[in-house]
């Protein structure tokens, strides 16, 4: 053991006497080294616009070049992976800070270096990291799934369905079988199955066309129970994966099934945001079944948790609608039309993935420094 | 029959009739027919021109109006990102032109529709509060067109009086809670008429990052809207472009105006539930659009 840890000293001091030039003394470099490296830097110490207008200030010639370093430098050893990592890390994020803002106003069709090189940064993590003669993998892998989701989400949020197709099937090829990720590419699928008619022009990750296709609603909601339903055998405690399946169910006509999910959630979950969805997901079928007394009851209870929600005030309006209760219904209408509601969870969950954004770009930031 | 004669009977009418003729009850069904021969609208009709079948059971007219009765307007619109710019001023302008033809005793409320809903003024007949309502319409947001037009019929459910829904869209739904089928039904439970008024452009729909033009021209969400509006005897109307929307709501509200009303108490029939609906002209030639039946609790 003494004599290897020997010779691992060894080696990196000859790569560092005898390799100057090879792009720093170690993998990622020191800071001062270039604009590029610097700018990763900021980033990592916090300064996000700082470190926004350094990357910006470089042309897209000198973006790949310096990025692609992190690829070309020898691998770093065990003792040099952590500083290496958080670079990588760092770059990948500040890369998707810029991309993500620049999307909502160029066309989806327009190519951004930024997104490639953050892309390719997340590749190489994950690559590097198998490769690596690592004693434990550490959390660089979650850390690039959740690197996917939080595209994903984005994507969804700002609704270029087109591209999180590829995207998440990507992250599925990095990540088989990964929960998480499986749920979100439900969720897309459910995503395009609100558009009831229309093309759709499918993109690979790199913006460029794939292939046209006709929206069909059933099919994507059928993709969409098929991709939960293996989230759930991966990963039975995921919630959000069974509301959306009971959903979806609901949609497809498997009024049973969809009710035995949705009461799982509400038996199980403790998050309000399910629970409410669940209630109102149940009382609608509920009023399907013309079991009026327990649709009530569920509307109450999602009323507990969000009063005077979106979805809680449409139903119950149309509860009280179908149950000759005119003055009800019109006055329960009234109440939503006249306060808005931004903050109820249904709009989040119209949006696929994009209620964890927020939370997904908290996390990565706070992980990027580990 | 002479104009004096029949102002004479219409007046007869007139008076026999209950004071709130509209609500569908065990006691009074009320049915909205448009008769058309051709493009023209026709007029003049009696009671004695109609045959009605309740459940397939010929029932007596009692009574019959024509362009007579104070009307609620409920204005459902679409305020979806795609609508904004040139769209929006024409949309606006045309809600502007419903107000000004209101008459003395009619109401109208103004209900927009992204992925939210906001009732920018409730059924009243001050003109001016909803000329304000209209100018402060904006543009933006997804689509939730099928539980806006349930907001429609909500509101409309404690209107005692002939209530046209028109509803004005130039998108796909795809913000609602709740699907078509279940709009379909609360449409026929409905005692409003609705209108739809859909535009036919080569605009991508508003989820245009997403869907690309077909080869044929993009229209909005027709078959839908159709389906909703048959089920209440109403129609879809399309607007060819942004400037021909104003003309297009003048034509539904003019059209409903020259829709008859025909009331009668239910005879023979005990069926509760939904009860199908037929009018249908006596010896004379010509179309007739009506609701296809009602709700009996």
């Amino acid at each position: 053991m003494l004599r290897s840890l020997i010779a691992a000293v060894v080696r990196s001091t000859l790569f560092v006497v005898l390799i100057p030039a090879a792009a720093g003394a170690s993998p990622g470099g020191p800071a001062g080294e270039s604009p590029y490296r610097d700018a990763v830097a900021q980033y990592l110490m916090g300064g996000v616009e700082t470190a926004i207008d350094a990357l910006l200030s470089l042309s897209d010639s000198e973006v790949v070049r310096e990025s692609s370093r992190f690829g070309h430098e020898r691998p770093p050893t065990t003792s040099e992976w952590r500083v290496w990592s958080r670079q990588v890390r760092g770059a990948i994020l500040l890369h998707t800070e810029v991309w993500l803002r620049r999307a909502a106003s160029r066309p989806v069709e327009a190519r951004d270096i930024h997104a490639d090189v953050s892309r390719t940064l997340a590749r190489l993590l994950v690559t590097r990291t198998a490769e690596a003669d690592l004693e434990e993998p550490g959390s660089d892998p979650e850390f690039v799934r959740d690197w996917y989701l939080l595209v994903a989400a984005h994507q969804h949020r700002t609704l270029r369905v087109e591209q999180s197709r590829a995207h998440l099937a990507e992250a599925r090829r990095q990540f088989p079988g990964d929960g998480r990720v499986l749920l979100a590419s439900g969720a897309d699928h459910e995503v395009l199955s609100a558009v009831t008619r229309g093309w759709v022009q499918f993109r690979n990750v790199a913006g460029e066309r794939m292939s046209q296709e006709r929206v069909n609603q059933a099919r994507e909601l059928q993709r969409a129970a098929e991709f939960y339903r293996t989230a759930i055998q991966a990963r039975p405690d995921l919630g959000e994966a069974r509301l959306r399946l009971g959903r979806v169910l609901h949609r497809l006509g498997d009024a049973e099934a969809a009710r035995r999910e949705l009461e799982l959630v509400q038996s199980r979950i403790r998050d309000p945001a399910l629970e409410y969805l669940a209630a109102v997901f149940l009382a609608l079928i509920e009023v399907d079944r013309q079991q009026h007394a327990r649709a009530r009851d569920l509307y109450a209870q999602a009323a507990r948790i969000h009063p005077g929600g979106y979805a809680v005030l449409v139903g119950m309006s149309e509860l009280a609608y179908r149950t000759g209760r005119p003055a009800e219904a019109a006055d329960l209408m009234r109440r939503l039309l006249l306060r808005g509601n931004d903050r109820d969870p249904w709009w989040g969950y119209l949006l696929g993935t994009s209620w964890h954004v927020d939370a997904l770009r908290a996390s990565l930031s706070r992980r990027m420094r580990e | 029959m002479t104009h004096r004669a029949a102002v004479v009977a219409v007046a007869l009418l007139h008076v026999a009739a209950p004071q709130e003729p509209f609500r569908s009850s065990a006691e009074l069904v009320t049915v909205d027919a448009l008769v058309t021969e051709g493009r023209r609208f026709v007029t003049g009709l009696t009671a004695s021109d109609f045959e009605l079948l309740d459940s397939g059971v010929p029932q007596a007219i009692r009574q019959l109006y024509l362009d007579e009765l104070p009307i609620s307007v409920i204005m459902v619109l679409d305020t979806s990102g795609s609508v904004r710019g040139e769209r929006l001023t024409s949309l606006r302008q045309a809600a502007l032109a419903i107000v000004d033809r209101l008459r003395p005793d009619d109401r109208a409320a103004i209900v927009s529709f992204s992925h939210q809903l906001r009732l920018r003024e409730d059924l009243t007949g001050d003109r001016a509060a909803l000329r304000t309502a209209i100018a402060a319409l904006d543009a933006e947001g997804g689509t939730g067109l099928r539980d806006a037009a349930f907001a429609g019929f909500a509101l409309a459910a404690r209107e005692r009086r002939r209530t046209l829904l028109l509803v004005f869209t130039d998108g796909v739904d795809t913000a609602s809670l709740l699907d078509e089928d279940r709009l379909l039904d609360l449409a026929r439970r409905s005692e409003a008429t609705v209108y739809a008024v859909g535009i036919r452009d080569d605009v991508p729909d508003l989820r245009s990052r997403m869907l690309t033009r077909p080869p044929r021209r993009l229209v909005s969400d027709a078959r839908f809207v159709r389906h909703l509006a048959e089920q209440t005897g109403g129609r879809l109307v399309h607007a060819e472009q942004n400037r021909d929307i104003g003309p297009t709501f003048e034509r539904v509200l003019s059209e409903f105006h020259s829709r008859y009303v025909l009331g009668y108490t239910p005879e023979g029939v005990t069926a509760r539930g939904w009860r199908p609906v037929e009018v249908r002209l006596v010896g004379r030639k010509g179309r007739v659009l009506a609701r296809p039946g009602y709700f009996a609790e």
